[in-house]
């Protein structure tokens, strides 16, 4: 198992050495969705809740760490403010799960992914409403090589995460989230269950806001059309579809992030009346979903 | 002009009281929230569109849209609800959001993404009272949701049937064990909140066009549903009927400010103030009084 992770790991590293242009940058997106997966994965695995508001924390991230560079400050500032920001909202969302549980907790944060467009576009001044704004290269990234300093910061947040996630579920924390998902039980071991859960939120957010920072320094470009429910009906399914672990992750990933250009292949084969049909992914994205639902009962 | 906003806030409200009505219905019956209720209410409408395109006159066209929906709402209780474990709500939650998204783009791909238009046989008719103006379409959405409304409390405070559902809603098993069949009752419900939303989407189309994306109403009406305690059928009209002149009021006063931020407002601090008490926890019965 050990061996089997180096080499998947190795194989990942050299991916900007051989890869071309076209897939790098895919790839990279694909690391970053995965890093996304993995935060719903955590909150979802650890304490029981499940999130369809995970587009407003690569929004806040994104956000948040674009602004900052727009009024000059250094990459890592605006790296620590759009991950601070995450972190945040996920200590004001984890304010609340005393109140909200299961059910509740999820049309909340479907309520939030909403609202986070609307105030995206009514701070038109700062965020450029639906025009959007362009988002400075951080410096380090610029010159010639920075594709690939893109990509090998996605797999250092990627794999960083992971293993703070691991470090984090045998520890005292991670054993209070799980003791957590039966408020009752935990209260009679001495655990506040609602402070394991906002710290589950804490992390998932910050997790969330970062690889929402990478988006937006690999895109260069954000508007809140960047952020629909659609994406957080795609981090659902990466952080649902696969079993627990990495691997599960990434092809959960894999499969969200390159099946619409499998279906963008499959629509060159259709007839030229079927080629240009709108809605063909979010189609087959909700099919997935009702399969899977389907296949667990 | 202060009049004629309530008005336009009286008939965004009715059609919003419909969509909650069904939420509430499904929930007060069943425990689920059915998250498709929106995207039911836009296939209303384009059912009823088409019909009428085939030649169907439009009154013929609006029963047949209504008891297709109903259809459909029952299968899909029928087919894939019923044999999902009944305590886990969120995979309800999940389906229905999923299943949304599956109409909606079918919509888009059958119709296209452009918004179309919807006939009816009293959109150019206009009728004034003093200084308001009511169009016919206006006055169409007022008398079918009224009509609902009787209906819906007739159906369950006056009929068997509703005897059944009031039971089923109390409790599962003592219904079943006292001769309600809930496995009937269950798919009875669906399919009426599925007729409710399409009543909505065709009572709805002549006034906003047809478009594919018209099910985002149901997130608004959903807030129209908890506003006043979720589960609560008489609270679910008048919850809607408040959002609807909330929003036209606050669109009147304050135009930069999106309607739509005003109900998510509302339900999140709704949520925030009661959640666990409400959603979470299956205590409300149907009571006896409305």
């Amino acid at each position: 198992m050990r061996l089997g992770s180096f080499i998947g790991f190795a194989c990942l590293l050299t991916i900007p050495w051989w890869a071309s242009s076209f897939w790098l940058s895919e790839a990279q997106t694909w690391l970053t969705y995965t890093l996304a997966g993995l935060s719903l994965k955590l909150l979802s695995k650890e304490v029981g809740l499940i999130s369809l508001g995970h587009s407003a924390w690569l929004a806040i991230g994104a956000y948040g760490s674009a602004l900052t560079l727009q009024v000059g400050g250094a990459w890592w500032l605006s790296l620590l403010i759009g991950v601070s920001l995450g972190a945040m909202s996920g200590c004001l969302m984890g304010w609340t799960t005393d109140r909200l549980q299961g059910t509740s907790l999820t049309v909340s944060t479907l309520v939030a992914a909403l609202l986070i467009q609307e105030l995206l576009l009514l701070a038109e001044n700062w965020t450029g409403g639906y025009s959007g704004i362009s988002v400075d290269t951080p410096n380090f990234l610029e010159g010639s090589t920075n594709q690939h300093w893109g990509y090998w910061m996605s797999l250092l947040a990627l794999s960083g995460a992971w293993l703070c996630w691991q470090q984090l579920k045998d520890s005292t924390i991670g054993r209070c989230w799980r003791a957590s998902k039966d408020s009752s039980q935990a209260m009679c071991l001495g655990i506040n269950p609602q402070r394991a859960r906002q710290q589950a939120l804490v992390w998932s957010g910050s997790i969330a806001a970062l690889s929402g920072i990478l988006l937006a320094w690999q895109l260069q470009y954000l508007s809140p059309e960047a952020f629909p429910l659609t994406l957080s009906l795609e981090i659902l399914l990466i952080g649902l579809l696969g079993p627990s672990n990495l691997w599960g992750l990434l092809c959960g990933a894999a499969l969200v992030r390159f099946l619409p250009q499998l279906l963008a292949l499959v629509r060159m084969k259709l007839p030229p009346s079927w080629q240009d049909l709108p809605g063909l992914e979010p189609l087959v994205f909700g099919l997935i979903l009702i399969c899977w639902i389907w296949q667990k009962r | 002009m202060l009049l004629q906003t309530l008005l336009g806030g009286f008939v965004q409200g009715c059609i919003y009281s419909l969509i909650a009505l069904g939420f509430v219905l499904i929930y007060r019956a069943t425990r689920q929230i059915n998250f498709a209720q929106g995207d039911l209410l836009m296939l209303g409408a384009y059912l009823g569109m088409q019909l009428q395109l085939w030649g169907v006159s439009w009154a013929v066209a609006l029963l047949l849209s209504l008891i297709l929906l109903f259809l459909c709402g029952s299968l899909l209780q029928v087919g894939i609800l019923s044999s999902l474990p009944r305590e886990s709500r969120i995979l309800v939650i999940l389906l229905t959001l999923g299943l949304g998204f599956v109409l909606r783009s079918l919509a888009t791909m059958i119709w296209g993404p452009a918004p179309l238009f919807f006939p009816s046989p009293y959109e150019q008719q206009l009728f004034t009272w003093q200084a308001l103006v009511i169009s016919g379409a206006q006055l169409g959405v007022l008398i079918g949701s009224m009509i609902a409304w009787l209906a819906i409390w007739w159906l369950l405070y006056r009929s068997r049937i509703g005897l059944g559902l009031r039971a089923l809603a109390q409790d599962y098993w003592m219904a079943q064990a006292s001769g309600v069949s809930c496995k009937r009752m269950e798919a009875l419900v669906w399919g009426l909140s599925a007729t409710l939303a399409a009543l909505g989407g065709v009572l709805l189309a002549p006034l906003s066009l047809v478009h594919p994306e018209s099910g985002w109403l149901s997130i608004k009406a959903f807030a129209a549903a908890v506003l006043f305690g979720f589960g609560n059928v008489t609270g679910a009209v008048f919850g809607g009927l408040l959002l609807g002149i909330t929003e036209q009021l606050s669109a009147a006063w304050f135009p930069d400010i999106s309607r739509d931020l005003v109900s998510y407002l509302i339900l999140l601090f709704w949520l925030w103030l009661k959640g666990a008490s409400r959603i979470g926890s299956a205590a409300i019965v149907f009571s006896g009084k409305s």
